[in-house]
């Protein structure tokens, strides 16, 4: 198992986002939390990537307790992610966003080197040029590499956040509603490319509204309804799950 | 630094070399000597404030630090007013430090106040603090020596003031297009975007603040050693207003920009300063700084609303794209 959360629970006031989640996501597998608006699931990725400290339980990544550690700091353990309200650097150019997180892992060219423009701050500057140019290309904004990334259109920014975040050679991927406002092309092209990173060994965890992808992108999936975990398991059994059915089109009164 | 990039470094360099055989006035040197001190200072400020999108209204603090820094070792230690300078860069960007790790966990409005607070407690202290004799201000400071009297005269110093601003262009355009400048730009658009990409947020805030620090201490030990004279009003919080200014007008997210808003905003303050006989003459105006600050509340509020992003910036767009 690489991520595990152990009676994972957020409190927002009074209010219950999560509440006594236990999950655990095998590595090498394409993983999918799943449930209906307001059910928490980004709440629970920002509770697993240090973005809210959660209230009680624990959250594991491999043999390493992610509690108490701040974004920057389990980004560089291996987790990548993606955002539904996009964080891409707007001001930037693909290539230039791309290379913030392919710069991850180079510590040598600091503050001074940088302004002293040393002889290896160049050729560091040319590999991690090198890195995004490959993951762009691979989720095909190759061509626009010099572009800045708010004249983007919306479904190829969501994009963009995929390439920046596999340039930080992650162990896991986790994707906020990836395929949120994608034209049903770019949906299709967006299937390859988490599979395609699915085989180059990376585990992808993704929070989907889209029941048709999720069902059939994910080897497992777990769903959410109001902060709780009601149902987990092979898509094809969750689906069938009358929990699940009521959760999502309501009780029959 | 790449070298395409370095070109407009030696042009500039070059013109401005070309001033002190143009003219012998002391005057026009002065202004020309005064707006390179200010120009380091606010190159500082627009990497913090433009760059990593940091608020700070306290930048001429650390021109203070740094000047009585550099004048106490000049005059009470009777060390070389190099070392003085070296002194005012390590003390700002000491006390820059300390006051970073304290305040830069506030941000937007909160931060601009805290600076805002730092600025304004520096002044009052080299007010107070009559014990340590700085309250009536330092006198008799010396300038450089280099090669005897080289940097005595008014084109000395104005070359070196030219050479030291051209150093900290070079350094300053090294770095916002390396890995740490692209942090700071990525910083400033999202921060929890950054920070989720591993960039120690936290981190690289408190360094290019530092960084700034120092080069407003710098900057205050080159203005120190030039006027020979300082106290603790020449540094108040009015100084940090105008240095956000020159940063914001000249184009807040650029080293040249950041320049040439010094330039800029220097000229007009010297224009307005030779204006008020024709103006008396014509309407009775309060007093000169208060008419300075009128003029240049305007231009901030139009080039806000006209060109957001400051001149230099909106004219080289409007070429790239024309």
């Amino acid at each position: 198992m690489l991520l595990q959360t152990q009676n994972l629970t957020m409190k927002f006031g009074g209010i219950m986002a999560l509440k006594d989640v236990t999950l655990a996501f095998e590595s090498g597998k394409i993983s999918a939390v799943i449930g209906p608006n307001g059910a928490g699931k980004t709440t629970f990725f920002n509770a697993c990537c240090g973005v809210y400290t959660p209230t009680a339980g624990q959250v594991t990544f491999g043999a390493t307790p992610l509690n108490g550690k701040l974004p920057h700091q389990i980004a560089h353990m291996g987790i990548a992610r993606t955002w539904q309200n996009l964080q891409i650097f707007p001001q930037l150019t693909l290539i230039e966003n791309v290379m913030v997180g392919g710069e991850m892992r180079d510590h040598a060219s600091g503050f001074v080197a940088s302004m002293l423009r040393l002889p290896g701050v160049v050729s560091k500057e040319n590999a991690a040029k090198a890195k995004a140019k490959y993951w762009l290309d691979l989720v095909g904004l190759g061509d626009r590499a010099e572009t800045l990334a708010g004249n983007l259109a919306f479904g190829q920014q969501r994009v963009l956040e995929i390439a920046r975040a596999m340039a930080t050679s992650p162990r896991l991927l986790m994707l906020d509603e990836p395929a949120a406002g994608l034209s049903s092309t770019e949906r299709d092209a967006l299937m390859t490319v988490i599979r395609r990173i699915r085989d180059e060994g990376i585990t992808v965890l993704l929070v989907e509204h889209d029941m048709r992808l999720v069902m059939q992108l994910a080897d497992y999936v777990a769903v959410l309804n109001y902060g709780e975990l009601i149902a987990q398991g092979p898509p094809s059994e969750v689906q069938a799950n009358p929990d699940v059915i009521k959760a999502y089109l309501g009780e029959d009164e | 630094m790449r070298f395409r990039s370095f070109i407009p470094v030696l042009v500039v360099g070059f013109v401005l070399a070309l001033v002190p055989s143009l003219s012998e006035s002391k005057q026009l040197l002065g202004t020309f000597i005064f707006a390179g001190v200010y120009a380091i200072a606010v190159i500082g400020l627009a990497l913090f404030s433009g760059y990593a999108g940091q608020p700070s209204m306290g930048q001429a603090g650390f021109c203070a630090i740094g000047a009585y820094a550099s004048a106490i070792v000049a005059t009470k230690f009777n060390l070389s007013p190099w070392v003085g300078l070296l002194a005012a860069g390590a003390m700002s960007g000491l006390v820059g430090w300390l006051i970073g790790s304290l305040i830069l966990r506030l941000s937007g409005h909160y931060l601009a106040i805290g600076t805002l607070g730092f600025g304004i407690i520096v002044a009052a202290l080299l007010k107070q603090w009559e014990w340590t004799g700085l309250s009536s201000g330092m006198r008799n400071v010396p300038r450089f020596e280099f090669f005897g009297d080289a940097l005595k005269s008014e084109a000395g110093y104005y070359y070196l003031v030219l050479v030291i601003l051209l150093l900290v262009i070079v350094l300053a355009l090294n770095l916002v297009r390396s890995r740490p400048g692209r942090a700071l730009r990525a910083l400033h658009e999202s921060e929890i975007g950054a920070e989720m990409l591993g960039v120690d947020t936290a981190t690289a805030k408190l360094r290019v603040f530092v960084l700034s620090a120092v080069l407003g201490g710098i900057a205050g030990s080159l203005y120190a050693h030039y006027v020979g004279s300082i106290t603790p009003d020449t540094f108040e919080f009015t100084i940090s207003v105008e240095m956000l200014v020159m940063a914001v007008i000249g184009g807040v997210s650029s080293v040249w920009g950041a320049a040439l808003g010094t330039a800029f905003i220097w000229g007009l303050s010297q224009a307005i300063k030779a204006l008020p006989d024709v103006l008396n003459s014509i309407v009775k105006i309060p007093s000169i700084t208060q008419f300075e600050l009128m003029i240049f509340g305007t231009i901030l509020i139009l080039v806000m609303i006209f060109m957001p992003e400051g001149l230099l910036p909106t004219f080289t767009r409007r070429k790239r794209s024309g």
